[in-house]
């Protein structure tokens, strides 16, 4: 059977007019942030997590088992290599409540404990995220020596790439002192809360010791 | 068409030929963009499936809180992997070699190589998927195809590089001008690969010319071999009308001189009685006329046994009676006998038999024939001259040797004459036998019983230098005697084989 050009032009392009279309709609998905966090402007006293009045606070908030965040937590290893006064820094791998234990316990966590001086937590109901406003993975927050919030968002130039990007350079720059911290960059990844998850926070709650790790530079 | 028109048959050929080396090219190319299509076809096949296996490694799922579906990667990599795979593979399976069909899948397989590059996160070892899918491409042997695949990379890095940077690059602000420097490094292997392209197409040409080529000479020698069969067919009836020629003469022959000898012996002893009563009765010119009729039957019955121990020889019929016996008396003996006529045309005759030559194991009578033919010969055309006889004996390894040389100083042999002098009735020239009389049949004999006898004869002369005649003989004829029964001829089938002349 031979085709014939005029069949094979309309249904060549009809093809390549697809695979882009495609190709365009998935770079679309790709580039698409998620909800940005209404972090507190200053440090929440209910937070469990221990801040250092000595040092800045840098936090990253994670769901366990989102892909795309393991480009944030290259960046965030790219990002304490590259300062001179590391900030103390936490990453929050948030835990359901309707999930088994050990869940948040992914192939993330074991790549964030082994970033250098990074508290590793696991955060039960997702209330510290809550507390800080975080819907996204990959959300990460800096708060200076006195409590304020300097930067909010994320360190991704995409969903799940990793390389050099707006987020990542300005919070370096921040830290270095070399310039101010702007925030309000997209974060890209998973939801950190699902429809049937709820968001609740309460004072009493706080970071389960047998679920942190702290690993000193 | 006037025979002017007609093109010379050289340029035909040419003709003949190029059309048929074009046919051979297109027809390889023909094959290799068939079997390439179908490679192609296979390879989108396992990238379609290589991309779905990553993606369900890489990210099988997306999260909300604990909440999952399946990851819009991995149905990217079905769909999309899907869509390009399918149309190129479906050509390529369906209408393989066709030029539609390879250009695309050179875009196919430039857009998986974007669609892999994308779901790998833009890793920079991904893109040596475009540079070995271009290297493929190159399996083709057609450089266009390179034109779709390159502007599909360069398509795709400036779309990309200016919409979404990080899925191609992995940085998020490259510089706008990236996607030149990406574009001039597949061009870069392109030169390399339509270098190639062309080069393999020359050697397909060169190909199709050597193949039509050989067709034409595989053509021409089966044709040559077909006349050759042919010609082995006529010389083989040739050669067995001959042989059945040979064999009725050889029967006409042997039953005519049988049947001639005798009458001739009749005549031969009858015209002695009447020659005897006419003696008696003084009757002197009975005596001579009636002398002559008995020399005439005596050498008409010296001819025709000639003819039939010629005959015997040629038909493979003549047998070799093998005894013990003396040279030296057999010599003596011979010479005895051969002297008076050797000594008719006053010549002197000279013999030499060294004391060492003992005894042979052979045919006695056959070997004196032959010394008798050789010393008559000699006699005949040496007038006042030497005639030499000379026996000896060389020891051989491989068997003695007995060695007779007669010689004379008589009028001697062109080389012209020598080429002919073993061949029967072939004597030098027609008028020596008028003159000296003769057969013809003598050296024909001596040549045939030498070869009987597992030896030969050579001749060395020269016109007035007189003669020499050299016959070797094995002084132990090794051939069993059962062998040379009646029954079981010693076979001679070219008797003149081992016959030199110097």
């Amino acid at each position: 059977m031979t085709l014939k050009p005029i069949a094979w032009a309309i249904g060549g392009c009809a093809w390549l007019a697809m695979a882009v279309a495609g190709m365009a709609l998935l770079m679309s998905y790709d580039n698409q942030p998620g909800r940005a966090a209404h972090a507190p402007q200053q440090w929440p006293d209910a937070s469990r997590l221990r801040r250092d009045a000595s040092t800045q606070t840098l936090i990253m908030l994670v769901h366990p088992k989102c892909d795309c965040t393991r480009a944030s937590l290259a960046e965030l290893e790219e990002l304490l290599a590259r300062v001179h006064d590391r900030p103390t820094t936490y990453v929050v791998f948030i835990k359901p409540g309707r999930v088994p234990g050990g869940w948040q316990r992914t192939s993330l966590w074991a790549k964030a404990e082994r970033l250098p001086g990074v508290t590793v937590i696991t955060d039960e109901n997702g209330r510290e995220a809550d507390r800080f406003g975080a819907w996204t993975s990959g959300q990460t927050l800096l708060y200076d020596r006195a409590g304020v919030l300097r930067f909010s968002g994320g360190i991704t130039g995409a969903r799940g790439k990793t390389g050099d990007n707006v987020g990542r350079q300005s919070l370096v720059d921040w830290l270095n002192g070399a310039a101010d911290a702007h925030g309000g960059t997209p974060v890209f990844g998973c939801s950190l809360f699902g429809p049937a998850d709820e968001r609740q926070a309460s004072p009493a709650d706080a970071p389960e010791a047998a679920e942190t790790h702290h690993h000193e530079s | 068409m006037s025979p002017s028109a007609t093109p010379p048959l050289a340029d035909r050929k040419k003709v003949v030929l190029s059309t048929r080396a074009e046919s051979l090219f297109r027809a390889h190319q023909q094959s290799i963009y068939v079997q390439t299509d179908r490679m192609f076809a296979y390879l989108m096949a396992a990238q379609w499936l290589a991309g779905i296996v990553f993606a369900l490694v890489v990210a099988p799922r997306t999260w909300a809180g604990s909440s999952s579906q399946v990851h819009v990667h991995v149905w990217a990599a079905v769909i999309i992997g899907g869509l390009v795979s399918v149309f190129p593979a479906a050509l390529a399976l369906w209408q393989p070699g066709a030029p539609a069909t390879r250009y695309t899948v050179a875009t196919a397989q430039m857009l998986m190589s974007a669609l892999l590059i994308h779901l790998t996160g833009g890793r920079i070892e991904t893109h040596f998927h475009v540079f070995g899918s271009l290297a493929f491409l190159a399996f083709y042997r057609d450089w266009r195809v390179l034109v779709p695949a390159t502007v599909v990379v360069a398509a795709d890095h400036a779309l990309r590089g200016y919409f979404w940077p990080e899925s191609v690059y992995g940085v998020v602000l490259p510089s706008q001008w990236r996607w030149i420097e990406h574009s001039a490094w597949v061009i870069f292997e392109d030169v390399f690969l339509v270098i190639s392209c062309v080069s393999g197409t020359r050697e397909l040409e060169a190909i199709a010319v050597q193949t039509a080529s050989l067709e034409t000479v595989n053509r021409d020698q089966a044709h040559r071999t077909i006349e050759l069969g042919e010609l082995v067919a006529r010389l083989r009836l040739t050669q067995e009308q001959a042989e059945a020629a040979t064999r009725a003469k050889n029967e006409f022959v042997a039953n005519m001189s049988h049947e001639l000898r005798t009458p001739l012996n009749a005549i031969t002893l009858y015209s002695e009685l009447l020659q005897e009563d006419a003696a008696d009765a003084g009757r002197a010119s009975d005596v001579q006329d009636l002398g002559r009729i008995q020399m005439a039957s005596k050498h008409l019955l010296g001819l025709i046994n000639g003819l039939l121990d010629l005959s015997k020889v040629e038909a493979g019929k003549m047998e070799v009676h093998v005894e013990a016996f003396d040279v030296a008396p057999m010599v003596a003996d011979l010479v005895s006998t051969m002297a008076p006529l050797v000594k008719t045309n006053g010549n002197s005759l000279v013999v030499d038999v060294k004391d060492d030559v003992g005894t042979m194991e052979g045919d006695v009578t056959k070997t004196r024939q032959v010394l008798f033919n050789l010393l008559s010969n000699a006699g005949k055309f040496t007038t006042n001259g030497t005639v030499t006889l000379q026996a000896k004996r060389h020891v051989r390894d491989t068997g003695d040797v007995m060695e007779f040389i007669v010689s004379d100083t008589g009028i001697g042999i062109s080389d012209g004459q020598k080429a002919k002098l073993f061949k029967p009735f072939a004597q030098a020239e027609t008028s020596i036998s008028r003159k000296y009389g003769g057969t013809g049949l003598g050296l024909a004999l001596v040549a045939g019983f030498c070869q009987l006898m597992g030896g030969s004869v050579s001749v060395t002369s020269a016109p007035g230098q007189g003669t020499t005649f050299t016959v070797r003989l094995p002084a132990v004829l090794e051939v069993p005697q059962t062998q040379r029964s009646p029954d079981q001829p010693t076979p001679v089938e070219d008797p003149l084989a081992v016959l030199t002349a110097g």
